[in-house]
């Protein structure tokens, strides 16, 4: 097995259904995947790794995906953010977070466009 | 008029005419007492008058007698004893049956006259009271006789012309009030009517009878009433109780009803109040519970979405693992699971979008470009050719209701011909009004399911969420436009919104 650099991906949903599936399909397309269940877990995540990406949804308990967007700070450069959510994003929450984030998802999110998603997060 | 204010009149006035005759009887009673009363005294008056006569005629028949029938003396005493100008007097004797005239003043007695008839039976009889005669037509004149004598064998006679056909001026003073006749009879016999107030003519009103005696003779007093006797004011108190308790009872009757229509109207309008808080509370009960209802869907629209999105990833994921197998069964299976799946997914799409309140906000859109995005997402199935029509259209709407209403109609387009076909977009303006038009060449729609398929959950097909028409009707109505569905005139259904133009004259 060869030692390639795999892209670290962060899942960060507290809907555990959701949650492994993703991570599931994403290791399967490659990626090394990290499981986090609420906002809190996701910060605590991206403080002990370099995450490439992060799939954050916006509903979380304790601390909620926008919360988490406005906590990270821009040094070291944060890990490119795809905002996923059950509902739909509105303008203001757009204009809000600007450039910070990379793309916006509703679910359900069909797994190719997620892969597709994903890749193209890295590659930016 | 109401039963009940009608009755209370109807009442009132009963007991009104009924008090009415009951007082108009009694007055007649009272009035006919009175007269009797009177005649009956008339009666008397006659009577005493007669007797008072009587002695006249025997005192003179004594005078007579003592004096050896002076003719003298007869003449000057009989003046008397004649009660009229026209009026005879004679002293009798009566022999053997025969009555002759011994002595005589005025004119219609002469000396040795012989008497015959009733004059000379009554004569001939005569006593120490008035007798009288029957009437008497001598020649064309009438006349009555009245005699006394109390010396045998002779008699005073007084031979007293009348005219009974000619009205007498009334009845003596107290009397005067009374119309009388006199008749020399028991009865009304107008052949022995001696005089009275009406002349021959029978008296008007109510006559009373009563009888004086003259002799051995009755004498008829018929009398009625000149003027009531009873006074003007009793007579009229029957009519003021009739005229003013009917205008009692009619007071009594309009105030009832006046009083009955207050409350009815009172009742009626207390009863459509109660209906229509009734009604308004139904509507907001049925409101909140909508509202609840609204609010709960699109909470599970939402919710729905995570057991979705993990049903769909276990579903690729399920293939990847069996991507080395060759189950045409299972994969049949998968496919099934795969198209429900993202058919729930969709349905809590429409849902959501369904639910959603938000005002359209209106921009100028180009509508080519909005139609070109919809057929870049939702591609025509394999076998559905589009085309389109006049696009250029200037129009003002809410971008995104616009796309997913014209992206609702090509899919309803595409659903509608699983064997393929073909769908026509065109734009016009009409009447004020900018008009999008899908038209498909499928078997069309029955027609009086057109209104019913805008509405929720309302479906023909085997696809489809059954809400994609209602939320095309549901942004129409947003943009205050409308939505019509009807076949096309080459067959296929003709979907078409209308949303009203910007009007030229808004602009600057």
């Amino acid at each position: 097995m060869s030692e390639e650099v795999k892209i670290l991906v962060l899942v960060a949903d507290d809907n555990e259904g959701i949650r492994d599936t993703t991570a599931a399909i994403l290791r399967g397309a490659g990626y090394a995947v990290t499981e986090a269940s609420d906002g809190q877990a996701a910060l605590d995540e991206l403080s002990q790794h370099d995450f490439n990406v992060v799939l954050l949804d916006v509903r979380m308990p304790r601390r909620d995906g926008i919360s988490v967007v406005e906590t990270l700070r821009p040094e070291p450069p944060p890990p490119v953010i795809v905002m996923v959510s059950a509902y739909d994003f509105d303008t203001e929450l757009r204009k809000h977070l600007d450039q910070r984030v990379f793309r916006y998802m509703k679910k359900p999110v069909p797994p190719k466009e997620l892969i597709e998603a994903v890749g193209q997060a890295a590659a930016s | 008029m109401r039963p009940f204010s009608a009755l209370a009149t109807f009442i009132v006035a009963a007991l009104v005419v009924v008090s009415f005759g009951f007082l108009r009887h009694d007055l007649g009673i009272q009035e006919r007492s009175l007269l009797q009363s009177d005649d009956d005294q008339l009666a008397l008056v006659l009577n005493q008058v007669f007797t008072g006569l009587g002695s006249s005629l025997t005192s003179l028949d004594q005078v007579m007698a003592a004096t050896n029938d002076s003719p003298t003396l007869f003449q000057s005493e009989s003046k008397s004893i004649v009660l009229n100008p026209g009026a005879s007097a004679a002293l009798t004797r009566t022999v053997a049956g025969q009555t002759t005239v011994l002595l005589a003043a005025g004119p219609s007695l002469t000396v040795g006259q012989a008497l015959s008839g009733d004059l000379a039976q009554t004569v001939a009889s005569a006593g120490p009271a008035l007798s009288s005669t029957k009437v008497l037509s001598i020649g064309d004149k009438k006349f009555l006789g009245l005699t006394a004598g109390t010396v045998p064998g002779t008699a005073v006679l007084s031979l007293i012309p009348i005219t009974p056909s000619k009205p007498s001026a009334g009845g003596p003073g107290p009397y005067s009030q009374l119309n009388f006749s006199l008749y020399a009879s028991r009865t009304a016999d107008p052949a022995q009517l001696i005089g009275g107030t009406f002349g021959l003519k029978p008296l008007p009103g109510v006559v009373v009878h009563s009888f004086t005696k003259v002799g051995n003779r009755q004498w008829l007093v018929e009398a009625s009433a000149k003027h009531s006797l009873v006074g003007g004011a009793s007579t009229a108190t029957p009519w003021i109780i009739l005229v003013a308790g009917l205008l009692i009872a009619l007071m009594i009757g309009l105030t009832s009803e006046i009083l009955s229509r207050r409350r009815a109207y009172a009742e009626r309008i207390a009863d459509e109040r109660t209906v229509e808080l009734t009604i308004a509370q139904a509507a907001l009960v049925r409101r909140e519970r909508l509202s609840a209802v609204g609010e709960m869907a699109t909470v599970i629209g939402h919710e729905l979405r995570n057991p979705l999105g993990a049903a769909i990833n276990l579903l690729f994921l399920a293939r990847n693992k069996l991507s080395g197998h060759d189950d045409p069964e299972l994969n049949g299976y998968l496919d099934r699971l795969e198209r429900e799946t993202n058919r729930a997914a969709s349905l809590c799409e429409d849902l959501t979008a369904y639910m959603r309140e938000r005002e359209a906000v209106l921009i100028p859109v180009d509508l080519a470009t909005v139609v070109a995005e919809v057929l870049e997402s939702t591609p025509p199935p394999e076998g559905i050719a589009v085309t389109l029509g006049n696009l250029g259209v200037d129009l003002h709407a809410d971008r995104a209701q616009l796309t997913q209403m014209i992206t609702n109609l090509v899919l309803n387009a595409y659903q509608a011909m699983p064997e393929g076909g073909s769908v026509h977009i065109e734009s016009a303006r009409v009447d004020g009004f900018v008009e999008i038009a899908v038209q498909d060449s499928g078997e069309g729609i029955d027609p009086g399911e057109a209104d019913r398929l805008l509405e929720p959950f309302f479906t023909t097909k085997a696809v489809g969420t059954g809400l994609g028409l209602a939320i095309v009707k549901r942004f129409a109505d947003a943009h205050n436009g409308t939505v019509s569905i009807e076949n096309g005139s080459s067959g296929g259904a003709r979907f078409s919104i209308r949303l009203p133009a910007k009007t030229d004259e808004a602009a600057p």
